[in-house]
Order: C-alpha cells, then structure tokens, then sequence
C-alpha cells in the first residue's frame, strides 16, 4: 500500500473518522500522489477523491485511469458532472459511504453542506483539513528526496534568469525565462507565479512582475518555486544589474540554525522570518507547531534591499539547507 | 523573443470594476442580499478588484484574498497579502492585511466583520465553518453568477486582450513543434512567450495532447468517448501525432481559452483536412442560431442535427461554456443537467461563450478547436482569431 495512504488511514482510525471527502487538490495528490491537470487559483469545494476508512479504498473523480496511480483502479473512479447531486449520489454508492458515522471534509461550499446533511442525514461533519495537515507534516525519506528534486529544478530554472537579468530586459521577460527553463527540468507547473522586481529602497519586495525594465545599478528580488511530481522546491534571492549586491544578513544564517528538532515554527518567526511548510505544494504551520526531523521549510528573510529564501529540511542537531545556488 | 503586444481598443479598468459592483449591488437587491463575504479568488477579483500572483491552489487557497461586498455600495472591504494588487481607488482604511482562514483566530477576524442582515458566503474553510456554526448564511453563487453572466464593454476588452496573448503565443510555438520535441519544450516556450507578450498568469497547465486514432487505443475511459484532456508528457512528439491544443492564461483576472488540433510534421491528410472543414460547417450552423432570445438547446439541437450519430461535443464536458474571471463559468450548454435545463438558459447580450464542439470519427482520430464569442444586440461578435493557414 502507498505509505501516504497508510499514514492517512491510521490518522482516521485515531480520530474516529469513517470517510473522507477531500476538494483539495493536494490533499488527493498526497494520498494518491496522481498525477491531474493542474489549474490555478484557488476552487470552490467538490469532492475530488474520497477515503474510505473500513474498506482502504481510495476512490477518485475521473473519466480515465490517465496519471492515475494502479491502486486506484478504474472500478475506484467516479465520473465528472455538472449536477452537484450526481456527484455526491455517485459517492454515497461507494462501499462503505452509507453507513458512515463521521465524515472528514478539507472545505465546504452551502450547497455541499446542504447536500450532504439532505443525502446523508446521520452524518457527522468534521474538520478533515486539520488530520490531512498534521498528517502531511512529517516528511519520509522518501518524500525529502522527491523534495530534492523539486529544489533541483528550481535551482536550474533560477539560473536561467541569472542568464537574462541584462540591461533593458524586463521583470516579465525574467518571469518568461524562468518558466520556459522549469518545464524542460523537470515541472510544468510553478507552485507560485514568481516574484521578479526591482528592488526599491525602503518598500517591501513586490510580488508581481511589471513591463519595468531593468536598469544599470538596479537590485532584483527573485522568489520563485515549483511543482515536480507534485513536490514543492523554492528559492529567493537578490541579484544585481551591474551593481554589487550587499551580502546576506547575518539574522537569515540565525534563522535557519533554530530549524532543529523540538524548536517551535514560532521561534523561527520570531527572528523576524517568513517561514512556511514544504511539501505538496505550500504547506501551512502555526507558530505553535514543533519541528522535528524530515519537517521541510520555507525560510525567507527580508534586510532592505536584500531578500533571501531557502528551503531547508529541519535535523536532529543542524538543519540541513536543500537550496544551494550563492 | 516577443515583444509586449500593444491593443488598440481602449480598457478603463477603473470603470470596468465600479460597473462589476454596481451589476453586484443591482443582484443583491433583486435578491434580498445584504452582503457579500467572498472567499474565491476569481470571485475576490471580479468584486473587489483585487489582484493576486497566480498560483498552485495549495497556496492560492492559503494566502487568498477575502473580500466583503455591502448592498448599500459602500467601498469593499478587503484583506489581502499582496496590498500592491488592492485597486487605488479603495479607501486605505477598506484595505486590511492577509486573513488565515485556515486557524481559528482568522476565522474569529472575519466574523467580527460580518455585517448585519442576510449575509451570503461563497464558500468555507473548516475552521470558517466552525466559527460560524448557528449562523444563517446564504449561498453567494446566485448573485454572482446573475452578475458575472453579462460582461460589460471593459471585461469583453480583457477577454479579447488574453485570446490575443494566447493565440500570438501559439504562433510563435507553432513552427518550433516538429518531430522531436518534447511536449514539456512546448509548454516552456509557450509559459515564456504569454509572459514576453504580457500575460498576468498562466491559468492551466498547457495542454499539447497526442490522440488516439481511435476510442480503444486510447487510455481508459469511463464515458465510452475519447478522453481530454490529459496531462501534458515528456516524451518527444512524432511524425504524424495528432494533438489537440488546449491553453488557458489571464490579462488582468480575465481568461483565454484557444483549442486548436495540429498534425506534428505534415500537412494535414484529406480525412482530417474533411474533420476540420465539419468542425467548421458545425460552428457556422451553431452561430445561426445564436442570437439573443435563443435558449441554449436550440444551439445544442443546431449541432445534433449536424451529426445524427453522435453529439458533437465530449459527453463529460459541453458544446460551450462561458468565459470571464474563471475559465468556465455560466452559461453552460449541452452538459449533462439536460436539455430541460438547457431550455432555460436563454441568450442575452454580453454574454461570451466558448464553442468547443468535436468532430470524432473513431478509427480516423478527430478535430477540435475553440472560437470564442460574444452575444451582442444583433447576434454575436467572435473574438478568437484562430488561424486556418495550415488546414487550407
């Protein structure tokens, strides 16, 4: 069994969860790690794949078996419709989904709501978001390295835009180099449209890209990440147009050294950082949350003019920097 | 490279997003609504004006923008993480930082907010719908829908503006898809000319699809039909693939939607040269019956009775879909909540439909492109430009 899945199903044993209904994409992808078109933005909740807990059965909303892994079999899907009803009725029909008790859902529209308390009046509702977040928290081996990979190909794109950053090229050109090179290493997809802006004394980083031109002396802020296999690698950095860029402030090193075993995600923040889970794509965190090992973070320190981000995988005694471009 | 593309009709985004309001404010009233709490980002941009870097859902759902609309046209109230994207003429005081409706405490935020009266929501986080448990909330989405239906001149402007983008894009790729290249090295090429010519996103992941010849050789299928679209693969593309097209990116919130079908190496035989002449016979006896007044089933009885034997369209999806701050939106016609339903959705200016019908003949493979169109008062304006030098 896919260990993702094993993991899920456990963490619905523990919380007394019958079923779950997930709209999330990267919730599917976890427990499925499918491989579907991906759209961007954010969308209203459907139920795009379901977990059944006594059967283990993972059942998807799909015409075809296309990027779908073999432990979700053609028998497991459910088709497309336009008609909400047909949706939910199609689902209540998988084994397993009538007699639950607690049903697990990552968001809700009123229509949803409504149907499913009108098609299953002895269901409970409950926070399914919540079990899939603690439960993608930790990361296997296995995951750091599809991790890797993603830092990889980001790496290689952001070389690309070092390329480019000439006189006269403008913020959008850079954004276009950057997404041509990351769909021939290995995404077709960024994770988000990248930041790529001329630095501005004394304002924060803009995160969209305008058609302002590069000019000599300008300082560019770099944020980019992406998708491969669905794994999330990212990076920022600061570069210069013929102008010499001021050195990385010491407080990121700082930062980055407090990314140990048993260290609160706040005491990170408290340093002044951005800091974000990694995984299938963003993953959210509370400054409550405590780290442990194989937990993957987002790392961005802003020092006017210099913004630097890396991600970097939390260890036992030192933190391990997955990011490696200076 | 590509150079910017410059338009030559004039866009008052200023005007566009007072007139999106005030249709809001009119639907509202005529719907007994007294306020509005959004949480979709398509549906945050089209009332609030708000601009956000498109991204992964992981993350377009974990930093989104959430905007309140009251009926008696007060400025919105918004929150947001990108403060650079709030419209200059909201008041500063409406603009407020980034919610985290993903925890309990911006929930409790956004509750505190919560105007009096009928509220209506579009949609809910789990902690969300924790807070707001014992609270009469309406659904947003029959408001929204009846406004976003009808474009204004502006919105038309911003969807001729991305098909644009999208179909200077394609010409560009075109000629670089020969035997060989991967299917990845088109969507690169593709990502960096939308953004060359000026692109605000990239909504869907490119779509380059090789087809089957026929229904049994393809993947499986739960429908019986040919499947579409599928993810994009690595591998390089040969000699004589037949590949459908299928792209969407954003100008200003606003979507494109170009389908086109390409021969890879060689001119089109005469079956696929007759498939693409059918596809267009059919559009043309579609577009005679779209008028307003027309209900959508008369456009989908149009099309059925070009082709007896089939309906010419996927059965999973539509003959058309509308097209605004999402990529398909109402009116839907020919999807499978019927003809009953189709009777009832009846054509009015400023509406835009995308036509994707297929021309699938099983064993030969099949054609299909997309026009996009506008209903005006007389009839209807096309506004893709799909080029046909290749097919003629």
């Amino acid at each position: 069994m896919n260990p993702h899945l094993e993991r899920v199903l456990d963490a619905m044993a523990d919380a007394g969860f019958d079923v779950l209904l997930l709209g999330r994409e990267s919730n599917s992808r976890y427990v499925t790690m499918a491989d579907r078109l991906s759209v961007a933005g954010s969308r209203a909740f459907a139920p795009g794949c379901v977990v059944v807990r006594e059967t283990g059965a993972v059942h998807m909303l799909s015409i075809t078996d296309d990027g779908i892994p073999p432990d979700v079999p053609p028998k497991n899907l459910y088709p497309i419709s336009w008609n909400p009803m047909n949706i939910l009725g199609g689902i209540t029909q998988i084994e397993g989904v009538a007699d639950a008790r607690t049903i697990g859902v990552d968001g809700l529209t009123p229509l949803f709501d409504q149907l499913i308390k009108g098609m299953l009046p002895d269901v409970q509702i409950v926070d399914g978001e919540t079990l899939l977040r603690e439960v993608r928290q930790a990361k296997s081996d296995e995951d750091v390295d599809a991790i890797r990979a993603a830092v990889e190909t980001v790496q290689a794109a952001f070389s690309a835009v070092t390329e480019a950053l000439k006189l006269g090229v403008t913020e959008q050109e850079l954004k276009g180099a950057f997404e041509e090179r990351m769909a021939v290493r290995g995404s077709r997809t960024p994770s988000f449209e990248g930041t790529f802006s001329v630095a501005d004394a004394g304002k924060p980083p803009r995160a969209m890209p305008t058609d302002r031109a590069i000019k000599a002396g300008d300082l560019v802020h770099v944020r980019v990440g992406v998708l491969r296999d669905g794994w999330e690698g990212a990076i920022a950095r600061t570069l210069g147009c013929e102008a010499e860029v001021p050195e990385i402030p010491s407080a990121h090193a700082t930062t980055i050294a407090l990314a140990v075993d048993g260290a609160n995600v706040g005491d990170l923040r408290a340093t002044g950082a951005t800091v974000e889970g990694v995984g299938i794509g963003h993953e959210e965190m509370a400054d409550g949350d405590r780290l442990e090992p194989g937990i993957v973070l987002f790392i961005e320190n802003w020092s006017d003019p210099v913004l630097v981000g890396d991600t970097v995988l939390v260890g036992e005694d030192s933190p391990e920097v997955l990011t490696t471009l200076l | 490279m590509s150079a910017a593309l410059g338009f030559d009709a004039p866009l008052d985004l200023a005007r566009m997003r007072r007139e999106r309001r005030a249709k809001l404010v009119e639907q509202m009233h005529a719907q007994g609504v007294d306020a509005l709490v959004l949480l979709g980002q398509a549906n945050v941009t089209y009332a609030a004006g708000v601009r956000v870097p498109a991204a992964d859902q992981a993350r377009a759902i974990h930093r989104r923008s959430v905007a309140i609309i009251t009926a008696d046209d007060a400025p919105p109230h918004v929150w947001t993480w990108f403060p650079e994207g709030a419209p200059d003429e909201l008041p500063s005081d409406h603009v407020h930082p980034g919610l985290s409706l993903e925890w309990e405490e911006g929930a409790r935020q956004l509750l505190d907010a919560l105007p009096s009266g009928t509220v209506a929501i579009d949609e809910f986080t789990m902690p969300l719908y924790a807070v707001l448990e014992g609270h009469q909330l309406a659904d947003a989405t029959m408001v929204l829908s009846a406004a976003k239906v009808m474009k204004t001149a502006d919105e038309l402007e911003c969807i001729r503006r991305a098909s644009q983008i999208n179909e200077a894009a394609i010409e560009a790729v075109r000629p670089t898809v020969t035997p060989g290249t991967r299917g990845t090295e088109v969507t690169g090429r593709f990502l960096r000319h939308i953004f060359e010519l000026g692109a605000t996103g990239n909504s869907v992941d490119p779509i380059w699809q090789v087809m089957p010849l026929s229904v049994k050789e393809g993947p499986y299928t739960a429908t019986g039909d040919v499947v579409f679209p599928t993810v994009t693969k690595d591998a390089p593309l040969e000699d004589g693939d037949l590949v459908w097209v299928d792209n969407g990116i954003a100008y200003e919130g606003y979507q494109s939607d170009f389908g086109h079908t390409w021969v890879v190496g060689r001119d089109p035989d005469d079956r696929q040269r007759s498939q693409c002449r059918q596809w267009r016979d059919l559009i043309s006896v579609v577009l005679e019956a779209t008028k307003p007044g027309a209900s959508a089933r008369d456009l989908t009885r149009a099309a059925e009775e070009v082709r007896r034997d089939r309906r010419p369209w996927l059965p999973h999806f539509y003959l058309a879909h509308g097209i605004g701050t999402d990529s398909a939106e109402m009116p839907f016609l020919g999807t499978d909540l019927g003809n009953e339903f189709d009777e009832t959705t009846v054509l009015a200016p400023g509406m835009v439909m995308v036509l994707e019908p297929v021309i699938w003949e099983d064993g030969h493979g099949g054609f299909r492109a997309e026009e996009v169109i506008a209903i005006t008062d007389a009839g209807y304006e096309i506004l893709s430009s799909l080029s046909w030098a290749e097919w003629e």
